[in-house]
């Protein structure tokens, strides 16, 4: 994990607060909205450049602490585009994904959620926001799996609202205890 | 070959017992007869590539390292140390000169050796450090950048072992031209539990293309690498065929007189694939158009050698839980960027993320669970669908043209059966 950024002395301005409830308000409205299963209009979260990044942590030496998952040109759980995002949630509507016919019944807690800097991107304003996350999956008559991890989402400000278009999930487990990530972390 | 009539497998009915699946004592057998004497995949060259790598792996429930020691050979030795058992090795991967036990400090060289046990002086003069090494396998082998290890003395050679799959395997897991260069794994292993028996990866990896209606939603989805298709870039006719140890084969059988037209979403992955191709055809002339798809080397080594390209330990992780490691490769010499494209696409295919996969996950766990109806002990597993066979010039042994077939299941439960002495 990158190291926290230092803090100036400097007290937040009313303009600091007023983004971070923004976003606030915009990624828990993000997790409301696949939790209650409303897939295509999830989508619309996302900038057509996004990447949805889910790499893989691994055991390693100490000092090779900060380094300890998959990087760019390595395997991960999940790394999708726009095309790969957009065809998860159409496979879900055809109705015959048996990983999720029936639906999985799933709940996103994001918490510590706070702005890390915010930049001037080539389109636009980039709020870069780090949070946590947990997301509980059950299914059928099981009790079901959790996955709690540390999530980085990169957000652009655009004439159609904000809009992800860089998500980078690092999971705490090195061994997955989920079957599968069907549902969306 | 042995043609009983057993309760557990009924050679001569084609079914299986679902008590196979689940019941203990079976599972300890296998441990025993199947896992403990057949030559088992643990890893690939590329990922110890200098002395002093290694790679934290497996073999059945037991964890392995395996090394690159300084004579350059691979080695596999269990990671459990002499003194009282604790880990030596706590690393998924990396580069040493000795595995060090954080217990009493006894460490040991890239050969599995004792090389230092703390205060000497206080052991007998009987205590003979070369009786005190990490437990090695009796035999490795490295066969076309896989590696191989076996706890069984009397094991065949690896290359014996193979029998038939050897030469589809031996190009399946080569670079796309048919040459001789290599391919790399990439970094990172997909390491996940699968509430499952491992006997159900291993039907799927080598004998069950009659599963292929499972992923209908992968395939409206279209994340095959051209515009348009499926789950994947057409392929041929599937053809099936088994070996006597148990090893299942797919091949597909396609054209060498046109080009393939894979790969178009990426333009610089469709040039490669394309002029690998017009090479393979040069080099292996009609023989090209019969490759390898997918494979099961018995008892738990899955291979999809096409699209995606996958190496599969189904490790056993007791009778209902199966720990899968999902490795991907790619020719070493392609460009990166054809390297990154595959990679996203594999990725998106395969494992617990992959969008075909996770249903495979789906139906491999609740048909664990079907196994274990009490009612239904009586009711045996069906493996009887038969396409007849024919022979091929190009795919060994009697081959299933149509592939919905259970034939290379039947072979792998008669090895299965032959190695558990019924």
């Amino acid at each position: 994990m990158d190291m926290p950024k230092e803090r100036s002395g400097a007290a937040p301005t009313i303009d600091d607060l007023l983004l971070a409830r923004e976003v606030e308000d915009f990624l828990y409205k993000e997790a409301d909205t696949i939790d209650s299963r409303h897939f295509e209009e999830w989508l619309s979260f996302f900038a057509d450049d996004i990447r949805y990044w889910v790499p893989i942590r691994k055991n390693l030496p100490f000092n090779q602490r900060f380094e300890d998952a998959t990087d760019d040109h390595q395997t991960a759980w999940i790394d999708d585009n726009r095309m790969s995002l957009t065809a998860r949630v159409y496979q879900i509507m055809t109705k015959i994904h048996w990983a999720e016919e029936p639906l999985s019944r799933v709940s996103h807690l994001v918490t510590n959620v706070h702005v890390d800097r915010v930049e001037q991107g080539e389109r636009g304003q980039e709020i870069v926001v780090k949070s946590k996350l947990l997301v509980h999956r059950s299914r059928m008559e099981e009790a079901g799996e959790m996955i709690v991890g540390k999530r980085e989402d990169r957000i652009r400000r655009t004439d159609e609202g904000l809009k992800i278009f860089w998500r980078k999930i690092l999971i705490d487990q090195a061994t997955l205890s989920a079957k599968n990530l069907s549902f969306f972390l | 070959m042995n043609t009983n009539v057993h309760p557990l497998v009924d050679r001569r009915r084609d079914v299986v017992s679902r008590k196979i699946f689940h019941d203990q004592e079976i599972y300890e057998q296998e441990m025993d007869l199947i896992f403990r004497k057949s030559w088992l995949l643990v890893g690939h060259e590329s990922q110890i590539p200098n002395v002093g790598d290694f790679f934290l792996s497996r073999m059945g429930e037991d964890q392995v390292i395996l090394s690159r020691s300084k004579d350059g050979k691979a080695n596999v030795f269990l990671n459990t140390c002499r003194h009282k058992g604790m880990r030596v090795c706590r690393y998924d991967e990396g580069n040493t000169k000795l595995f060090y036990c954080p217990y009493h400090a006894w460490s040991y060289d890239l050969n599995g050796d004792l090389k230092g046990v703390p205060e000497k002086e206080n052991f007998p003069e009987s205590f003979d450090r070369k009786d005190w090494g990490l437990r090695k396998v009796a035999k490795v082998a490295s066969f076309r950048g896989t590696i191989w290890a076996t706890w069984n003395p009397d094991a065949p050679s690896f290359e014996d072992y193979l029998g038939d799959a050897k030469e589809g395997l031996w190009y399946g897991l080569g670079p796309w031209d048919g040459g001789d260069g290599e391919v790399e794994v990439y970094g990172g292993v997909q390491k996940w539990n699968i509430p499952c028996n491992w006997k159900f990866v291993s039907e799927n990896s080598g004998g069950d293309p009659l599963h292929n209606i499972s992923h209908m939603s992968t395939d409206l989805s279209k994340i095959g690498p051209r515009e348009g298709v499926g789950r994947r870039d057409p392929f041929g006719e599937l053809l099936l065929t088994s070996t006597r140890n148990g090893h299942g084969l797919i091949y597909e059988k396609v054209p060498v007189d046109k080009p393939r037209n894979h790969y178009q979403l990426s333009k610089i992955t469709s040039e490669y694939f394309e002029d690998c191709w017009r090479r393979r055809v040069a080099r292996l002339g009609e023989k090209a158009g019969s490759p390898l798809v997918l494979a099961n080397i018995f008892p738990n080594a899955g291979f999809h050698t096409q699209q995606p390209r996958v190496l599969l330990m189904a490790h056993p992780n007791g009778p209902r839980s199966c720990q899968a490691w999902r490795m991907f490769f790619v020719d070493k010499d392609a460009p990166q960027e054809v390297k990154d494209y595959l990679r996203s696409y594999y990725i998106t295919y395969s494992g617990p993320g992959g969008m075909t996969e996770q249903d495979d996950m789906e139906n491999w766990n609740y048909a664990s669970e079907g196994a274990r109806v009490r009612e239904a002990q009586d009711l045996p597993f069906s493996y009887v669908a038969d396409s007849g066979s024919m022979s091929d010039p190009f795919i060994p042994g009697k081959v299933s043209k149509w592939w919905m077939t259970e034939r290379n299941n039947v072979a792998f439960y008669q090895a299965w059966a032959d190695r558990m002495g019924y």
